[in-house]
């Protein structure tokens, strides 16, 4: 099977070297391990993966819910 | 005495290497002032109740045994612990109730670690396996707060932290466990990975707001790694004090003349997905390298401060020092490494790290923040970026640090990290109904599942239980072997005769019996 879509050209379950890890059994599962992305450029600029303004602002107002004496009062025994 | 003679390394991989992770969390009562980790460590492990079997074999475990030869009299942190026991046993509390031992129906362990509850993955061949049961662990703790909360009446009230540090000079570790060839040696393993463990954080580090250890506690400033700060030898056996980036622990949970477990302490507990996958992922192929192919790689002249200066120089992008006199960054170490592990590259799994690994070297030589969307470090960086932006505050402001640790907060609604997972900010490999379905069911390799299907098929009648061993009321040992070699199906097969057995006696004849049929030969690897 071969289609093409937003992402790029599906072939069977791989997504032009991006694999895909859609729902089936555990072996198909092992065979694609896990999501990947392609190569990007090194010369084009980099991504704003944090950028958009809407996470951005869902993130501001996330961290300004954070007591800020909160490490202050955090206090853990040594683990191990 | 160390092994001399060598298998044969051309069939030898990542496949080889049984992994798993062990990780403590930060646990705090929010609506108290001062909380009692211990109590609340203890109650939020017993209030989880989907568990196969609550009795831990603590004869199996051995923390003073020395890889590098003999056994330690005392460990540094003996007078620490015997003091916590003390001060248990004044509060009512026997060693096992302390603990709380709970073996999960996932093959997981769970319990009370020096006043941390601890998660550990059950044993896994598979990467894809690892990353599934480590994020288990994070869904199995929240349902774990959910029905503790519940007993305490008030939602909200429990903060748990997948983290390693309380910023006040205590840490808590994410250790990371291989199962090695016992001819491996210890000094050869150390040589060889140690320069590897010490580059890799600008990959895998987890961030910090401030500075501890040693050398001084301070708010101000940012590193890539937690656990840096905390390293102080090369290599020993101790964990809670003197804690050293290789621990030569020889407790290797497995027939010890065929088997070494390399537990490393140094590592920093992710919430990305992608850095577990490639800590895990690129250690297991450079093990595995070390052993096809032992060759030379540049010996640092003083690896515990070459960490330390990468995890707190910016980017992490300083030069260290080697023993032949030259220069060298991170980067550059890793690149070495990478080109090693191309011999040992066998799997798609295996593909898929070095793929990772190389993009991840070129993204980052390019610009770290192009790792945004993977480490933990770069993204934590670009949040306290912002809030540094939007509310003028200043570089020590303890605002910067609760934001760090807040970060870590695995509540779903609290954490920093989940709405940037949620949002695609941050790459997520784990699909959430196999999350769901780890939680409840064993890896389907390795002998893990064997242990739950036994304990689920003999429960009660099974007087303690651990990694290597099962032990039954009436004097009756199982001993569990790695059971390397097996695939699913030979797995699914004797999963199916433990469930139709009536006598624990008769689990060795099905395996000889099994064996003959040269259906089950992995306690033969």
């Amino acid at each position: 099977m071969e289609r093409t879509g937003r992402l790029g050209t599906l072939k069977g379950n791989r997504l032009e070297g991006i694999a895909l890890t859609t729902p089936g059994t555990l072996d198909e599962q092992d065979r694609v391990p896990f999501p990947s992305k392609k190569s990007q450029d090194p010369t084009a600029p980099a991504p704003k993966n944090l950028d958009p303004k809407p996470i951005r602002d869902r993130m501001m107002d996330r961290m300004r819910k954070v007591d800020p004496k909160q490490s202050e009062r955090y206090r853990q025994r040594t683990g191990e | 005495m160390e092994p001399q003679r060598r298998r044969d390394p051309c069939n030898f991989g990542t496949g080889d290497i049984l992994c798993g992770i062990e990780t403590e969390f930060g646990i705090i009562r929010k609506d108290l002032e001062i909380s009692d980790p211990v109590l609340e460590s203890m109650e939020l492990v017993r209030a989880y109740r989907e568990t196969s079997f609550g009795i831990w074999a603590y004869d199996e475990e051995d923390p003073r045994a020395d890889a590098r030869g003999g056994r330690a009299e005392r460990l540094a942190q003996d007078e620490e612990e015997e003091a916590f026991l003390q001060t248990d046993i004044r509060r009512g509390f026997s060693f096992r109730e302390s603990k709380s031992d709970r073996i999960l129906k996932n093959g997981a362990r769970f319990y009370n670690d020096h006043t941390h509850p601890e998660y550990s993955t059950p044993e896994c061949l598979t990467l894809r396996d690892m990353i599934l049961f480590d994020r288990a662990g994070t869904e199995i703790l929240r349902e774990a707060v959910r029905l503790r909360e519940a007993v305490v009446g008030q939602p909200g009230v429990l903060g748990l932290y997948r983290n390693n540090t309380d910023f006040h000079g205590h840490s808590y570790g994410c250790h990371e466990n291989y199962l090695l060839p016992r001819e491996m040696s210890f000094s050869e393993i150390v040589r060889g990975i140690t320069p590897f463990l010490v580059a890799r954080i600008i990959l895998t580090g987890a961030g910090k707001v401030g500075q501890e250890g040693e050398d001084g506690i301070r708010s101000d400033g940012y590193q890539l790694s937690q656990r840096a700060d905390f390293m102080e030898t090369l290599t020993g056996v101790d964990t809670m004090q003197r804690r050293p980036l290789v621990n030569s622990r020889d407790e290797p949970h497995a027939d010890r003349e065929r088997y070494r477990r390399l537990h490393l302490i140094c590592g920093d507990a992710n919430m990305s997905e992608w850095q577990t996958a490639m800590k895990m992922g690129m250690t297991r192929l450079v093990l595995a390298s070390l052993f096809v192919h032992p060759g030379k790689v540049p010996d640092l002249a003083d690896p515990v401060a070459a960490i330390r200066s990468i995890s707190r120089s910016r980017k992490g992008d300083v030069a260290v020092a080697c023993e032949d006199g030259r220069m060298m960054t991170a980067d550059g170490i890793l690149s070495l490494y990478r080109e090693r592990v191309d011999v040992v590259v066998r799997s798609e799994e295996d593909r898929w790290v070095v793929e990772e690994w190389d993009r991840a070297l070129s993204d980052y030589r390019a610009d770290s923040d192009r790792l945004g969307d993977r480490v933990d470090w770069v993204a934590k960086e670009s949040l306290l970026g912002w809030a540094c932006q939007e509310q003028r505050v200043v570089p020590g402001d303890p605002w910067l640090q609760s934001l760090d640790l807040a970060y870590h907060d695995i509540d779903p609604g609290e954490g920093l990290f989940w709405p940037l997972e949620e949002e695609g900010s941050m790459r997520r490999l784990t699909r959430p109904e196999d999350v769901r379905d780890a939680c409840e069911h064993p890896p389907a390799l390795g002998r893990a599942p064997i242990r739950s299907a036994i304990l689920s098929r003999f429960g009660g009648e099974v007087r303690e239980a651990g990694w290597e061993r099962i032990a039954f009321s009436g004097g009756v040992t199982f001993d569990l072997p790695p059971y390397l070699e097996t695939d699913a199906g030979k797995v699914r097969r004797l999963l199916d005769r433990i469930a139709g057995m009536d006598d624990p006696a008769h689990l060795e004849a099905i395996i000889r019996e099994m064996n003959k049929e040269g259906g089950f030969d992995g306690a033969n690897r």
